[in-house]
């Protein structure tokens, strides 16, 4: 017990001496945006401030667009958006800052729809849902369920949730105007399940009290659950990652530390906990995806969870493969070489099936903010050199 | 006959009767008639404080009565007695009795309300509603619901009349009562009070905010109005209980202290301290 | 010998208090009656009190001209959020002049050229991106006119005219009708609920309790006013939307979280409003009235109601205009309770969303300078207007009842309303 502890005593000292020694300034990090995952970054936030004493971080909420306004604003070191960056926002932040954020996926979240426990609806097909968030169905009889009106609860505009159901399954048509906005992923669960006739969606993070409906690309093919399986393996249709974006502005080493350290697996047991599913492993799953890049037109069943390869392990390998493969769990992996994409090796995007229009765009946009993330890790380098020259002054 | 008319002694406590055997033949008719009120034994206290104690009088009919005295001698608060204005100020307690009509009004099951339809009021700062002229003087009669409209109308009229306030103002019956000046608002406060014909009309100093002119045809209504009510007048000023009263009470501190006919008051008064009031040589 | 014949001379002229010998009088008056009434430290405190009272026009106008500024490219019809849909080489950037690129980006050409070659060709991309992204022919559109703001309009997808406030989304749709529908419909329902409440109240405190009952209620009531409107907001979200669950039997449509939820909760914040200047009103009325009142046989009740309360008229009505100004201006209480979907439905056991719930759900949101902000700030300037108008509205009735009542028995119950509505002014927005 005794060399245990005093060696996680000195590794303390240690990091109280080069988080002091560093930076004093930069032990606060601020994270502001996502109501979905205002919860995960919380816990994420105290874990974090566990492992790391002295370290304050700060997170709020308000919306994965309220976020990115505050990044833009330069008022958060790191912005949460449960959706990606609007071709907008990028413009702001290229006119305001010069430059754009870089994203790291912090996590993945099945958009759960769901109905109240008493609804006896068990399947939807994108199609149907589309039409009742619409407006077009309005009786749950049209769908096979009882004769009452359908209630449906949507989030504020604000919400990257809101986006994301309105691209995905809307595709980009108009919510019904009859669709009760509420404040939060929380209020809308609690809604729909004080109401028999409600239908809502959410952050899977936050299920309690409803029925979730299995959903289904189109009327032939297989319904499925947001489950941990289904959402990594990307058969279910309302997956998403959840995000971070840093400021491109920001001197802060700590936040970036605070990203890689929520992508390792001590981060990663976090996410779990608090509901949502971790990153995949991505090489593993990087060349699994390329070869079959038809995966999704006929899913396969839901396959096991591939052994855990630490990212931090897999740096150095170049990682050309990943920014071609789904950029739903490709740019999950944020080990230091992550941020430095050689665009010079990288090939055309292939088209993966399961690539939403709007995330394939985002693929452009990354071979952009690639000088960006060169500096980013350019500084991370130096960080790291410092503390391997403080650990030998140290160790005298 | 002659009527007895009681009161304490403030000395010694004793009862004194006066008779009004000297008062002149219209006093005499009055006297003769029944009195309208009888106070017996009132007294009155306002928390700790007695502002009455215990005084017996008679009031009688058709006949007007001053109630005069320094200020703080308890006169008003005897007039608001009889229409028991008292029950609103708060910590009033009141022992004895008084009778109107035979009826004691601080029987436990009179209806107070009820009685101030029988018995009316002017104040001594006018206080007409912020309403029409026609309305002020038509509140009590569709209060107690007297009357049809048309009715209603005449009664308004009649009473404008009787207080020489309807060749003023009969073509802007409409215009808000406010406007009037001090003496027109008294005389149409007068005018609402006599509407529903009470029984007996109270006046505490009716008078005494208003310029001599406006004085005077106040007091010209109230010899005027005595044909048809008893009035009660409460008042400062000496020369005008002279000029309008036909019985004068005098108070002091809180006691009656002498009651009679008009004339015996102010050419013979019995007490000292009355005679000592009126000559002016104290308050 | 008599002393006072004999001490008056001895005594020095300063020891007599206040005496100005007769011949300095004449010298004295010439400097003493043209000296400035107070003393410096007098004048200083008045000029800064007045300074100060200034300044609320100062403040007033200062918010009127900021909401104002940031709404006048609505104003001035100068947003257009319309796409051509063609689309520009990023290679081409350099071959461009400022002003098409300026054009093209939708920024100022000054904008444009303070940007770095490198920065402009990834401007180009995003905004292609961003052109291709809606095919629909109304991507054309520029939303943002008063036409599209006021007026129905049938979108693609839709089979007849509406009216629809999404502004999130490919083709951002900003109709303004919705929201301000929606911020009537629930401030109409909260003054349904509140001025019948309060005034009773007020009545009943003022004219007809106890005054010992009159201390415990009003404390009680004039509390309800301390209550931070989150809490109430929260109160309609989780109790009042259960409570009233059973009347989902009059309307198939009934949603838990609907305007007649958000007008209750909302009448409890205006309850107190209402409740303080119409007791203040009513209690000025001179005790005088009730008194005739009563000595001509009045009943309590019919002397409160048929002189007392009719005197208080212009109170009272300036107390239910603040009360409206302040539930139209309410904005947490309707952000939780009403559900906050911009339909145009008339059932009170329908959802709405009040333009107040809009600005404070959507203005973080909004990048700065887009149409989206600009029109945020326009709600605001018009929520500041109707406040405005409501306030005139009131100023002409508050002047015709006051004619009606003129007089010196009247005046401090106009004095009332009138300080209630100065206060108008500063619950706006």
């Amino acid at each position: 017990m005794f060399p245990i502890q005093s060696v996680a005593a000195k590794a303390v000292v240690l990091l109280l001496v080069t988080a002091t020694g560093l930076a004093a300034q930069d032990q606060n990090v601020t994270i502001k945006g996502s109501d979905t995952m205002l919860v995960m970054n919380q816990q994420l936030a105290q874990e974090y401030m566990k492992e790391f004493p002295g370290t304050n971080i700060q997170v709020s909420g308000g919306g994965s667009g309220v976020g990115i306004a505050a990044l833009r604003d330069n008022t958060t070191d790191i912005a949460a958006a449960s959706r990606l960056i609007k071709p907008k926002e990028v413009q702001d932040f290229l006119v305001n800052v010069g430059s754009e954020p870089s994203r790291f996926s912090a996590a993945l979240d099945g958009i759960a729809i769901f109905v109240n426990t008493g609804n006896p609806i068990q399947e939807l097909t994108i199609d149907q849902l589309g039409k009742i968030f619409h407006g077009d169905y309005t009786n749950w009889n049209q769908l096979g369920g009882p004769d009452e009106e359908i209630d449906v609860y949507s989030r504020e505009n604000t919400s990257g949730t809101y986006s994301y159901v309105k691209d995905e399954v809307l595709k980009g048509a108009d919510y019904t105007t009859r669709a009760q906005t509420l404040p939060g992923t929380a209020a809308v669960y609690d809604a729909v399940s004080k109401d028999p006739k409600g239908i809502g969606y959410g952050g899977i993070g936050y299920n309690k009290g409803v029925k979730l409906v299995s959903i289904k690309s189109d009327p032939s093919s297989p319904s499925w659950l947001p489950t941990e399986e289904n959402v990594e393996s990307q058969v279910y249709p309302l997956s998403r990652s959840l995000n971070y974006y840093l400021n491109p502005r920001t001197t802060n080493q700590q936040a970036m530390k605070f990203i890689q350290w929520v992508a390792s697996p001590a981060g990663q047991d976090v996410v779990v906990k608090s509901g949502y599913f971790g990153l995949p492993k991505v090489v593993a799953k990087a060349d699994e995806k390329t070869t079959a890049p038809d995966s999704t037109s006929a899913p396969p069943p839901p396959p096991a969870r591939p052994v855990a390869a630490n990212p931090s392990q897999t740096s150095t390998k170049p990682t050309s493969g990943e920014t071609a493969s789904s950029p739903a769990t490709a740019p999950a992996v944020i080990a230091p070489t992550a941020l430095m994409p050689d665009p010079q090796l990288e090939p055309p995007a292939p088209p993966p099936l399961s690539l939403s229009e709007r995330e394939a765009r985002v693929l452009v946009r990354e071979e952009a903010v690639a000088l960006r993330e060169a500096k980013v890790a350019e500084r991370e380098e130096k960080l790291e050199a410092e503390l391997a020259f403080l650990k030998t002054t140290k160790s005298k | 006959m002659s009527t007895p008319v009681q009161t304490y002694d403030a000395d010694s406590g004793q009862a004194k009767s006066y008779t009004l055997a000297s008062a002149p033949d219209e006093t005499a008719r009055q006297a003769a008639l029944p009195p309208i009120i009888q106070v017996e034994h009132l007294s009155l206290f306002y928390g700790r404080h007695q502002a009455l104690n215990d005084v017996t009088m008679q009031i009688p009919r058709q006949a007007v009565t001053a109630f005069i005295g320094p200020s703080g001698c308890g006169k008003s608060s005897l007039l608001r007695c009889f229409n028991r204005m008292n029950d609103f100020i708060p910590k009033t307690r009141v022992t004895g009795r008084v009778f109107f009509q035979n009826q004691d009004i601080y029987d436990q099951q009179i209806n107070p309300i009820r009685l101030r339809r029988y018995i009316g009021m002017v104040f001594q700062r006018s206080n007409p509603f912020p309403q029409s002229i026609f309305d002020n003087v038509a509140f009590g009669l569709r209060l107690h619901r007297l009357g049809t409209p048309q009715e209603i109308g005449q009664q308004v009229e009649i009473c404008l009349q009787k207080v020489g306030l309807w060749e003023e103002v009969k073509d802007r019956l409409k215009m808000n009562a406010v406007n009037l000046s001090g003496g027109q608002q008294q005389r149409l406060c007068l005018a609402r009070a006599i509407s529903i014909n009470p029984q007996v009309l109270l006046m505490d100093e009716p008078a005494s905010a208003l310029d001599p002119v406006a004085t005077a045809k106040i007091e010209e209504l109230i010899l005027n109005l005595k044909q048809d009510y008893t009035i009660v007048i409460v008042t400062h000023n000496m020369q005008q209980a002279g000029r309008v009263s036909d019985y004068t009470a005098f108070f002091y501190m809180g006691q009656l202290v002498e009651f009679d006919a008009k004339e015996n008051i102010f050419s013979s008064p019995k007490e000292e301290a009355t005679e000592a009031y009126i000559n002016g040589r104290f308050g | 010998m008599n002393p006072t014949t004999t001490s008056l001379p001895e005594l020095s002229r300063g020891t007599v208090l206040g005496f100005v010998p007769p011949q300095e009088l004449e010298k004295e008056l010439s400097v003493t009656l043209y000296e400035r009434p107070g003393s410096y430290l007098e004048n200083a405190i008045i000029r800064g009190i007045t300074l100060i009272s200034y300044s609320a026009i100062a403040a007033v106008l200062l918010i009127f001209i900021f909401i104002a500024k940031e709404s006048l490219p609505v104003l001035l019809q100068q947003t257009d959020n319309s796409r051509s849909g063609l689309t520009m080489k990023p290679e081409d950037a350099v071959n461009k002049s400022p002003a098409e690129l300026a054009v093209f980006l939708q920024l100022t050409e000054s904008q444009v050229a303070r940007l770095s070659p490198d920065v402009l060709q990834q401007l180009i991309v995003s905004r292609n991106e961003e052109l291709k992204a809606g095919n629909s022919p109304d991507s054309k559109l520029n939303t943002t006119t008063w036409g599209m703001m006021f007026l129905p309009y049938q979108w693609e997808g839709y089979n007849m005219p509406v009216f629809i406030w999404q502004p999130i989304g490919n083709i951002e749709k900003y109709n303004v009708i919705p929201l301000i529908f929606g911020s009537l419909k629930i401030t109409f329902i909260a003054l349904l609920f509140a001025m019948p409440l309060s005034l009773m109240a007020a009545t009943y405190v003022s004219q007809l309790a106890r005054p010992e009952t009159r201390e415990v209620i009003k404390p009680f009531i004039e509390l309800l006013a301390g209550v931070p409107s989150v809490v109430l907001g929260f109160l309609g979200l989780t109790g009042l939307s259960v409570l009233l669950g059973p009347l989902h039997i009059f309307d198939s449509h009934y949603t838990p979280l609907n305007a007649l939820v958000a007008g209750m909760a909302l009448a409890l914040a205006v309850i107190p409003v209402i409740f303080t200047i119409a007791e203040d009103a009513i209690t000025a009325v001179p005790v005088t009235h009730k008194r005739a009142a009563l000595a001509i046989g009045a009943t309590n009740w019919h002397a409160t109601m048929r002189v007392v309360v009719p005197a208080a008229m212009p109170g009272i009505f300036a107390a239910v205009v603040l009360g409206f100004a302040r539930a139209i201006g309410e904005t947490m209480v309707v952000l939780l309770a009403s559900g906050n979907a911009a339909t145009l439905d008339l059932s009170i056991f329908q959802s709405a969303r009040t333009l107040t719930a809009t600005i404070a759900a959507e203005l973080n949101e909004a990048a700065q300078d887009s149409a989206h902000y600009h029109i945020l700030f326009f709600i605001g300037t018009m929520l500041f207007f109707i406040t405005f108008l409501g306030n005139i509205l009131a100023d002409i009735i508050l002047q015709r009842l006051k004619s009606r009542l003129e007089g010196s028995t009247a005046a401090e119950a106009h004095r009332l309303a009138e300080q209630a509505e100065t206060q108008l002014g500063s619950s706006v927005v």
